[in-house]
């Protein structure tokens, strides 16, 4: 994406853009033991960015990895929404890393290999006591579930309803493929199953969904490709892991200033004909419905918290 | 110190507030007349040494030399190793600027043979030794328009100019465009050639047959001196003609595009300059793909030039180009073919009492910097230690010509924050700097309220140039000052001839 | 503090943290409890400019952690404050699970 960053930005005018907002669309993946790439995220401007203490960092550095993010949330905390990936739960780093990360007030924790619903609970214990013993509203941070294996695909309804505090659950594509037996293709069949369910599960619990990473950063054509799919399937976000894919992801959920004058006029419409008591709501002949109307209201929710501003 | 600075009539001690606010303008002098007649009997001279001879040159003369050869010039060398031999000494040495290579004249430097220096920039060991006070008196450093004004004003008298000449004619005609070391625009050449009192073309490529194309005609040109090679192809051609491969480049590049693209003078007939460098470059590709959206028609691009912008020439996306140094070496052959590839010399590009310099048709340009501060000055000759190693170059020229001036550079390079209280060099006056572009986002000089009211709503970071720096300095902690010494090593001279700053010794 | 001094008696005790990659720094850390002055020595490109700030992080985390005799040498290559902060920390935690564990 040589010299663009974003075309639909040249439609829109905004300066609230680039507050911190709550869509995240883009989970943006930085090293944990990696202080310049930490220090260089927030410029990037994603909705999200998630510090990573487990496949990022090697086993002798899991120490250096947990004390530098510590530092990081401490004392460098940007304004946008800030995660950490911890290690899973059957490692010997896992209750470290809940214990020094929690205090810190990470907007959640990412927790790898999540397979059963008892997994979540344990941490939503953990980060509750943890929140109780530091003045921080119990049920504050989040929990992001990743799914890498069968079971936890096979489970993923009770993922994400296995505890108050799940924001997301999301796929984890190269361990899933080793848990099934398989191999990763371009064309992505081997996922097929496994990214409907995950997004469907999601949205029967009503918590995000979040496609899996794709890591072939040349190639941009097959990663918008990758992206439009995701968004079509109904994903609200993409997992990413280099910054021109922001922009990208970005683009692809942005409304435009098009879909966002359409919005206005569906409810323009709509609102007269309340007003007027009217039995039928048309707009250009068209008839308005129910969900016509729930999704010009969703665009411009959208719009305005992506920071947008518009008239009216 | 006050003996060393008496010859200097315009210096003015400089105190720690703003410069412009103490300033008046300077009324614009009348240009002497170009060179008409040079010597025309016997002009092809065998060596050096005997083009020394002729030109009569004596100790305390002011030789001068063209930078358009870059890293890979050998003239300056050849000729100063020539003068040694004659024992010739306390010369002024008056390049358009001095690249690193340059290095290789330190041992006249250390012997006396050149006690005084003018030039635009200056790097390495040369640099260290000027800005220690190692000079007879302060150097002079000029912008490309103001040593073109100095040098047209009679103001620098040049004595004898050795011009490295890639193509000449035995009559005296020379070019830039043809031979093994061709550079392009022979633009700083073409005012010493126009003023100094003698020229002697120093060439590898002497052709029989006069020249199609013309850069410095026969009439400015004393003697011919042909060598084997006055420039190495390799040095010749400049790295910097590559877009960023860097994220964070590439975002103050989109940053800067943005700026450009919903300016209110992003339309047909739009001029702008971008430089070199990876951000300029990137810029200026992103500017390209946003005009064949809105299908606008530059009427011309100016200053150096390089790549991009001689394909957007070709491609019928700029009207005219103006250049007074080319940076990318394929693209010279293109200045023989293409008539609105216009070379013009560094007085038609910048000269602030030249009627109309190019400069002056500018909507936009983006300039880069070593470091900037809360007043918007600009420093592009030394670094945040201190320590001279760059030039002004058209920068400061560039600024007060374009209706809008857009500064890209990073918030942090490395540790360091380039976002200061007071830049350690005042290069270009804050007062013609009116966007900085950075990778945190923009901030717009107050002094511009009509910009900061016309960018209210564009998708970019904006800051108040406080806050950008208070957030940088949040981040790395607030830097030491450095220590200064009581030498001045050089004084550095805005456009039209006031003293803006001095460089003093570092400790 | 000595600057750009390489030769620190190290034994094959000393514990390490940090990289040599951008913006970090590389520590190397021994106590000697026998002594009671420190040894640092810092070798980086921005001394001149956050030298006593590097200093002022390095004395405070030193007195957090009561510690006397220390041997530290640091190649830094810009880190910033909280880099500092966490390298030292590691390698102090380093310093002290190797104490116990003998």
């Amino acid at each position: 994406m040589e010299g663009t960053f974003g075309n639909s930005y040249f439609a829109l005018a905004n300066k609230g853009g680039f507050k911190m907002n709550s869509l995240y669309r883009t989970m943006f993946f930085v090293p944990g033991n990696d202080p310049h790439k930490i220090v260089k995220a927030e410029v990037y401007r994603p909705d999200c960015i998630v510090y990573d203490l487990e496949d990022a960092v090697s086993i002798t550095e899991k120490d250096s990895a947990r004390i530098l993010v510590k530092h990081a949330l401490e004392e460098i905390r940007p304004d946008i929404r800030v995660g950490v990936r911890i290690n899973g739960i059957d490692t010997p780093f896992f209750e470290e890393d809940v214990r020094i990360i929690t205090p810190l007030c990470p907007d959640f924790l990412r927790l790898p290999k999540t397979e059963k619903p008892e997994e979540v609970q344990l941490l939503d214990k953990l980060i509750s006591e943890i929140e109780q013993k530091n003045n921080i509203t119990v049920g504050t941070i989040k929990i992001v579930c990743t799914i890498e294996t069968a079971l936890g695909v096979y489970n993923a309804y009770k993922l994400a309803t296995a505890s108050s505090r799940v924001l997301a659950i999301g796929l984890g594509a190269e361990d899933f493929c080793t848990d099934m037996k398989t191999t990763r293709s371009a064309d992505c069949e081997e996922l097929r199953y496994a990214r409907g369910k995950i997004v469907l599960d999601a949205h029967a619990a009503k918590v995000l969904a979040l496609d899996f990473v794709y890591s072939d950063i040349k190639n941009t054509e097959g990663f918008l490709k990758n992206v439009l799919e995701a968004k079509q399937l109904g994903y609200t976000g993409k997992s990413v892991v280099h910054p021109d894919q922001i922009s990208v992801v970005h683009e692809c959920y942005g409304a435009t200033a098009k879909d966002i004058e359409h919005a206005k006029a569906v409810l323009a419409a709509y609102d007269e004909a309340t007003a007027n008591g009217s039995g039928v709501i048309a707009l250009n002949g068209k008839m308005i419905d129910a969900p016509m109307v729930t999704r010009a209201k969703d665009v411009l929710a959208y719009a305005k918290e992506a920071g947008v501003t518009y008239e009216g | 110190m006050k003996d060393e600075l008496t010859f200097l009539q315009k210096y003015k001690e400089f105190n720690n507030k703003t410069w412009y606010e103490a300033q008046v303008e300077i009324p614009k002098q009348p240009l002497l007349q170009t060179r008409q007649t040079a010597n025309t009997a016997g002009k092809v001279l065998a060596s050096l040494s005997k083009a020394i001879d002729a030109v009569e040159l004596r100790n305390g003369m002011t030789v001068s030399f063209h930078h358009a050869l870059r890293n890979g010039d050998l003239v300056m060398q050849m000729v100063f190793a020539a003068i040694h031999e004659k024992g010739i000494k306390n010369l002024t040495l008056s390049a358009s600027s001095l690249s690193l290579v340059q290095d290789v004249l330190f041992p006249y430097f250390e012997d006396g043979t050149i006690t005084t220096v003018d030039t635009s920039g200056a790097r390495g060991k040369l640099a260290t030794w000027i800005q220690a006070g190692k000079l007879s008196k302060p150097a002079i450093f000029r912008t490309h328009g103001g040593r073109a004004r100095a040098i047209s004003t009679g103001e620098l008298k040049i004595d004898v100019a050795f011009l490295a000449a890639p193509c000449c004619d035995t009559l005296g005609n020379v070019n830039g465009v043809d031979g093994k070391a061709a550079c392009g625009s022979l633009g700083y050449a073409m005012v010493d050639a126009a003023y100094a009192k003698t020229v002697v073309a120093v060439t590898d490529n002497l052709v029989n047959k006069p020249l199609e194309y013309v850069s410095i005609p026969a009439k400015q040109v004393d003697y011919i001196v042909e060598v084997p090679s006055i420039g190495d192809p390799a040095g010749i051609a400049t790295g910097s003609i590559r877009p960023s491969k860097s994220p964070v480049e590439r975002l103050i590049a989109h940053y800067a595009a943005q700026v450009i693209a919903n300016s209110s003078c992003f339309k047909t007939g739009i001029s702008f300059q971008f430089g070199s460098g990876g951000i300029a470059i990137s810029t200026a590709k992103a500017i390209r793909t946003e005009m064949e959206k809105r299908k606008i028609i530059a009427s011309s691009a100016v200053g150096g030039m390089t790549g991009v912008l001689i394909e957007m020439l070709q491609d019928g996306l700029i009207d005219k180009v103006y250049d007074p140094q080319t940076f990318d070496t394929s693209i010279i052959h293109i200045m023989k073919e293409n008539p609105n590839y216009h070379e013009i010399s560094a007085s038609d590009y910048a000269n602030p009492f030249v009627p109309a310099p190019a400069v002056d048709l500018l909507d936009v340009a983006v300039l880069s910097a070593t470091e900037m501060d809360v007043d918007f000055n600009v420093n592009v000759l030394t670094n945040s230690y201190g320590k001279l190693i760059g030039a002004p170059g058209g920068h400061p020229d560039a600024a007060a010509g374009a209706k809008l001036s857009i500064v890209t550079m990073p918030l942090l390079r490395g540790r360091l924050p380039m976002l200061l209280d007071r830049v350690n060099t005042i290069v270009t006056p804050g007062n013609t700097i009116d966007v900085l572009v950075t990778e945190y986002g923009i901030a717009i000089n107050p002094l511009r309220q009509d910009l900061v009211d016309h960018y209210r709503r564009l998708a970019v970071p904006q800051y108040h140039v406080d806050e950008l720096q208070a957030k940088a300095y949040k981040l790395v902690g607030k830097p030491q000052d450095n220590t200064f010494g009581n030498i001045i090593g050089g004084v550095v001279e805005y456009r039209d001839g006031r003293i803006i700053d001095v460089v003093r010794n570092v400790k | 503090m000595l600057e750009g001094e390489k030769q620190m008696e190290f034994s094959e005790k000393a514990v390490v943290a940090g990289t040599d990659k951008k913006g970090d720094v590389r520590l190397t850390l021994e106590v000697f409890p026998n002594q009671s002055e420190n040894k640092i020595v810092i070798e980086s490109k921005v001394l001149a400019k956050y030298g006593k700030q590097i200093e002022s992080v390095i004395n405070k985390m030193l007195e957090q952690y009561k510690l006397a005799g220390v041997y530290l040498h640091a190649i830094d290559q810009g880190a910033f404050d909280f880099t500092w902060k966490a390298r030292l920390e590691t390698a102090i935690l380093r310093w002290q699970t190797k104490v116990v564990s003998k």
